[in-house]
């Protein structure tokens, strides 16, 4: 009997085992908070259309986020947050019309957000992960729900995150409509974003 | 040898390709016609209604400054506007019938004087012209005072036709007549190809896709026998055809073109290449060859690299160095020209433009070194 | 620098003429200084300017031999062609008008200083000499009988004593 325990008692600790590695914070537990660095962050855009590919980027993505159980990221909320004044194309003036009430609004709308509401992970390697993001996208005030792929790598040391994300966002989607005739024409309906977060916990 | 002389000594730049370079976009994007030059597209008004050292707004010109477009009728019409005025030495230092070395007197001269309207007659139909009022005191041989065509445009992604009086797409058009590019160094008193040059014919359009453009066109030479008369005819055929790659590598922040065109006219054949890499709020480099023989033996190379860089978007330095060789069987001559022109596009409110330009010209008979300036005031 | 050689076969001194001339050293300051001045200091610098003419100052009284079997004199074999030659140190082009004669002019349309070996054309019917960079037109003499309409002042062109006996001339500059 008492060997059955035993081996019972492997058999579920063996178990156990995948459980704690389905995150990337080894040797940590409990709740992290981290904070999302303003300076490093990048996010580049790109619009194709057949007259124009624009790339852009958006510096000074900011924002917070809660893993309410390392051991278990799934419970990650939180908010990211990218200035539009900060979206750049090449061109100051055309940056001045992105910004404009035609196209992202931003005396209306001056952030774009991502409010995560939670995680799933679905591939660790040591301290890397992959898997989503699910929660609300919002830009030009709409708000639509997004799932995000994300990749995360974990400086245990340092206590820092790097999340990497590529997904793509639909202007109609969040009804900008731009000026008749452009979108399709010479700004993509659909744009891409590549987004490379780096953030700190305490 | 000969004193060649040229009323060659004032710039014009009617076209910017620099700006194709810097903002990773087509000319067609900001001008109505889509070689760049002229009109202005309602994107192409906005980029530059807001820029300038000091904005209408600062001066109290708010409702100017809120402009969104320079549109009409909800869309219907699209209207601008370009004067110049040019102040330089026009001519070449000679030797006067006295024995006293001359140099020529400094000008002022109306270069453009251009309202230009783009009507949308349908949703794939649109007419567009333009006419130069101050062509009538002051043009060159082969410059056409107007341009006018009809455009057939179903999307973005089909080829568009146009017929009418318009320019032969080849290279970049600088609209430019003091570059050697379309000077002939053998009679570098007259432009081969003259500025705001226009023929009565066709020309298919394609810009299906952000990366290519191509054109191809057939015309009637009118102008261009006036111009360069000694290798093509009135009523000679122009077949004309461009190909231009624009490829953008958003990883490094940079844009590009390179293309080739090609023209032949009675006894004129032309080849030219064209090469761009530009990189946002840093500025552009450009380089741009053009060969040209003819039947009767007269070889002509020219060559030019261009550098700008904006200190500000309304504060732009610019530098530029051509080159233009020539020989000719019949005159039994050779002739060499070589151009540095170096100058600062400034802007101090917007839709106002002044350019100061140091110019060195040198031929093989004579130098000139000079300055001068030009006024552009825009819609 | 170019220099025209052949002036020296011709007996004729050389040297550089310079107006304002400005040293190298100068001319690479000027361009530094265009590259970093702004607009408005440009009227400041207009001492900057040069101009030049390379070669020697003409000499009147200048005799030269020609042979239109012979380069560059070739053209000269047919009526309306045209060859070009410096004599003196000017530039001159000469004209084959008919069987028997030859005009020689300076080389310079005086209306924007064209050079009529290249844009000039004989009109054997009507005897006149068009230059076709503006349209101005010269007779025989030089006289100008047609004038382009810009302002500018209307100036007759230099025409340069020719004796001719095909295949053989003197021109005097």
């Amino acid at each position: 009997m008492r060997t059955l325990i035993a081996t019972f008692s492997l058999v579920l600790a063996a178990l156990a085992v995948p459980a704690f590695a389905d995150t990337p914070f080894t040797g940590k537990t409990g709740a992290l908070t981290f904070t999302v660095d303003s300076g490093k962050s990048q996010i580049k855009f790109l619009s194709e259309a057949p007259a124009e590919k624009i790339p852009g980027t958006a510096d000074g993505a900011g924002g917070e986020f809660k893993v309410a159980d390392a051991t278990a990221p799934g419970g990650t909320s939180g908010k990211i947050i990218i200035p539009v004044a900060r979206m750049k194309t090449g061109n100051d003036m055309r940056d001045k019309h992105l910004q404009s009430a035609e196209w992202l609004n931003a005396a209306a709308n001056p952030n774009i957000t991502f409010d995560i509401e939670r995680v799933e992970i679905t591939k660790v390697d040591g301290n890397r992960a992959s898997g989503k993001a699910h929660g609300k996208f919002t830009l030009n005030g709409k708000s639509v729900a997004k799932d995000m792929t994300i990749d995360i790598a974990y400086a245990a040391d340092k206590n820092a995150l790097k999340i990497t994300s590529r997904f793509k966002v639909s202007l109609r989607d969040h009804d900008i409509k731009g000026k008749a005739g452009i979108v399709g024409a010479k700004v993509g309906e659909v744009i891409e974003v590549d987004a490379t977060l780096y953030a700190n916990s305490k | 040898m000969t004193a060649l002389a040229c009323s060659l000594a004032a710039s014009s730049a009617w076209a910017l390709p620099r700006m194709s370079l810097t903002i990773g976009s087509r000319c067609s994007n900001c001008h109505v016609n889509p070689q760049g030059s002229g009109l202005r597209t309602d994107s192409g008004f906005y980029s530059t209604a807001q820029n300038g050292a000091i904005t209408w707004e600062q001066v109290g010109w708010q409702k100017f400054h809120d402009m969104p477009d320079n549109q009409l009728a909800d869309g219907r019409l699209t209207v601008g506007f370009d004067s110049r005025l040019q102040m330089a030495r026009l001519g070449a230092p000679h030797w006067s019938d006295d024995g006293e070395l001359v140099t020529p007197d400094r000008l002022v001269i109306p270069m453009q004087m251009a309202p230009a309207l783009s009507v949308k007659i349908t949703d794939w139909l649109s007419a567009t012209g333009s006419y130069n009022v101050s062509t009538l005191q002051h043009s060159y041989l082969g410059q056409s005072p107007y341009d006018a065509w009809l455009q057939i445009k179903t999307s973005q992604e089909m080829p568009s036709l146009r017929v009418g009086m318009i320019q032969p797409t080849i290279g970049m058009r600088h609209d430019d007549h003091t570059m050697l590019l379309r000077r002939n160094p053998l009679n570098p008193g007259l432009p081969m190809i003259a500025p705001n040059w226009n023929e009565l014919g066709a020309e298919v359009t394609y810009e299906g896709q952000h990366w290519i453009s191509a054109e191809a066109g057939v015309f009637m030479a009118n102008n261009l026998a006036l111009s360069d008369s000694g290798a093509v005819k009135k009523g000679d055929l122009i077949t004309s055809a461009r190909l231009t790659l624009w490829p953008q590598l958003e990883d490094y922040g940079l844009n590009s073109w390179i293309g080739g065109s090609f023209l032949k006219a009675g006894d004129l054949t032309l080849v030219g290449s064209h090469i761009g890499l530009g990189k946002p709020y840093w500025g552009a480099l450009q380089a741009e060859m053009v060969m040209t023989q003819t039947a009767a033996n007269r070889d002509m190379l020219s060559w030019m690299i261009h550098a700008s860089h904006p200190l500000k978007e309304w504060f732009v330095l610019e530098a530029r160095y051509e080159k233009s060789t020539g020989s000719t069987s019949v005159a039994n001559s050779n002739a060499e020209m070589t151009s540095l022109v170096a100058g600062v596009q400034f802007i101090p409110l917007p839709n106002v433009e002044l350019r100061p330009e140091y110019r060195v010209l040198t031929t093989k008979d004579w130098k000139l070194a000079q300055w001068a300036l030009q006024l552009h005031l825009w819609f | 620098m170019a220099k025209a050689a052949d002036q020296h076969d011709l007996g004729v001194p050389s040297g550089d003429a310079r107006a304002d001339v400005g040293s190298d050293r100068r001319e690479f300051l000027c361009k530094i200084g265009a590259l970093a001045s702004a607009g408005a200091l440009a009227p400041l610098v207009v001492g900057c300017e040069s101009a030049e003419v390379f070669g020697p100052e003409p000499v009147a009284g200048v005799k030269l031999d020609f042979d239109i079997t012979k380069e560059p004199f070739k053209p000269l074999a047919d009526v309306g062609g045209k060859a070009k030659t410096i004599v003196g140190g000017t530039p001159i082009v000469m004209v084959r008008t008919t069987a028997t004669q030859v005009l020689a002019f300076k080389d310079e349309c005086p209306h924007k200083q064209c050079p009529l070996s290249a844009t000039g054309s004989w009109d054997t019917g009507k005897k006149q000499l068009s230059c076709g960079c503006h349209g101005a037109v010269f007779d025989a003499t030089g006289k100008a009988v047609s004038w382009p309409k810009d302002g500018t002042t209307q100036t007759n062109l230099k025409a340069f004593k020719v004796t001719f006996a095909s295949p053989t001339g003197t021109v005097q500059a």
